[in-house]
């Protein structure tokens, strides 16, 4: 007899697989879409963390069962044995198919981690655009400050004529119109020495100054909207 | 599951890096350079420093300033600071620390392992020490690697078949000369040896001694007593 009615046992319970297999499918790309739009939104990564991989291992389950019919193993199987009841079917299927929920669990998990690291990538593109103008703007004015060092240089030693005069008008005109762009002068001289402002390269003990008192300047320091471009290069007391 | 961090703890810089997207990512840290200085220094105010800022207040706080502490890792060698005394691996777990903190906020989640290389010829004292070092910055030390092994791997070269190299590490205090095998997957480490007193900071000064000689020849001015013109140089 059997041939045919082994077929069509097989291609009912196909669609029936079929169907279902669908359905769950569908609920678990739902699932898998939550933890990444709420990751998305909260500030906290401690938390999407220990969400993510929860949340993620029951979908894990039904995806993997329901997908491995559609296999040609699992048919050939189901083809041998004729009828079998669908407890049983599912039971040796799940001993059975192991390597395979291994494998989809391992690349699921692989998508979700690469999801997360996109993720993490783009907040962090978007705040390294952000800063784009600053950084590029603070290493220009790196660039200008070895100059401003050498108009003091030459203006402290130059005589006092009319040549000398008007560097020292250029001098402040420069000063100025970095002043405006937000690059300021570190103050340093008679200060509690403050290793996020200043670099100490000498120390000096003597009692006539504080304790920690920068007494004197090296180098001028220069700040760029509150941060620092260059440390302020300081001698410091006891 | 987190990111394992990659982290170079050198005697006198460390570094810190990520594989992103299937390459090695060095991450910068707060102060937005490449590596961070090796030292931990304790501020009169009983602030604690690291990196950058203890670098800059190390003249001023040489007692309470600690660096490379790497090279008395496995020995009992602690440093008193303040009446506490600190163990060579927890001060390695701050510089670790601030490395972790870094990397967190590079990548925006909590990293919680990490892959630590030490040098060659470091035993298994040394080695144990810096695990302890890495579970004291609560970083779970998931391997401890061979820095030759290390430059091989980043280079791909474990994947050009059999072969011996040689790896020159030209630190900031030390200097190693390692030949490793590479073959089947398997890196091996033959030999090594080198300097460990010998780094990038004396081609330094050696170029300073250069200028200051140059200078006193060509315009008669010994440059060298003049403490603003050596800043400069």
């Amino acid at each position: 007899m059997s041939k045919e009615t082994k077929k069509k046992i097989k291609i009912e319970s196909d669609d029936k697989e079929q169907k279902v297999d669908v359905k769950v499918e569908d609920e678990t790309t739902e699932e898998a879409k939550e933890p990444v739009t709420e990751e998305t939104s909260e500030e906290s990564p401690e938390a999407d963390k220990e969400e993510t991989p929860e949340e993620a291992a029951p979908a894990d389950e039904e995806k993997t069962s329901d997908e491995s019919p559609k296999t040609d193993k699992e048919e050939d199987k189901f083809g041998a044995d004729g009828k079998i009841h669908s407890g049983l079917f599912d039971k040796k299927k799940k001993e059975k198919k192991d390597p395979m929920k291994e494998k989809v669990a391992e690349l699921e998990d692989r998508v979700k981690r690469q999801m997360a690291e996109f993720e993490n990538f783009r907040k962090r593109s978007e705040k390294e655009k952000t800063q784009m103008y600053d950084m590029g703007a603070k290493s220009v004015v790196e660039k200008i400050l070895p100059v401003i060092d050498n108009f003091e240089r030459g203006l402290a030693g130059a005589p006092d004529d009319a040549f000398a005069e008007g560097m020292q008008m250029i001098y402040k005109q420069m000063t100025t119109a970095l002043d405006e762009m937000g690059v300021k002068e570190i103050e340093a001289l008679g200060k509690e020495f403050d290793p996020e402002l200043h670099n100490a390269v000498m120390h000096v003990d003597d009692d006539q100054y504080g304790e920690s008192e920068v007494v004197e300047v090296l180098q001028k320091g220069y700040t760029y909207h509150d941060t620092v471009v260059r440390h302020s290069m300081v001698k410091v007391a006891n | 599951m987190s990111k394992i961090i990659g982290i170079d703890l050198g005697t006198t810089n460390s570094c810190v890096a990520v594989m992103e997207g299937g390459k090695p990512t060095v991450i910068a840290n707060q102060e937005g350079a490449r590596t961070t200085p090796s030292i931990v220094a304790f501020t009169k105010n009983g602030e604690r420093l690291i990196g950058e800022p203890a670098k800059r207040q190390a003249v001023t706080n040489a007692e309470k300033t600690i660096s490379s502490i790497k090279r008395d890792m496995g020995t009992d060698n602690g440093r008193t600071i303040d009446d506490k005394k600190y163990s060579p691996q927890q001060i390695s777990a701050m510089i670790l620390q601030k490395l972790k903190a870094d990397a967190e906020s590079y990548l925006g989640e909590s990293v919680s392992e990490a892959v630590i290389t030490v040098p060659a010829y470091f035993n298994d004292a040394q080695r144990q020490a810096t695990k302890d070092a890495g579970k004291i910055a609560g970083l779970d030390v998931k391997r401890i690697i061979n820095e030759p092994t290390a430059a091989a791997l980043a280079y791909g070269l474990d994947n050009e078949g059999e072969q011996k190299i040689m790896v020159y590490d030209l630190g900031g205090g030390t200097f190693d000369v390692s030949i490793i095998e590479i073959g089947d997957g398997v890196i091996k480490v033959l030999s090594t040896n080198g300097d460990t007193h010998l780094g990038g900071d004396d081609f330094d000064q050696k170029i300073t001694d250069w200028m200051l000689s140059e200078f006193k020849n060509k315009e008669g001015v010994d440059l060298s007593t003049d403490k603003m013109a050596l800043q400069r140089l």
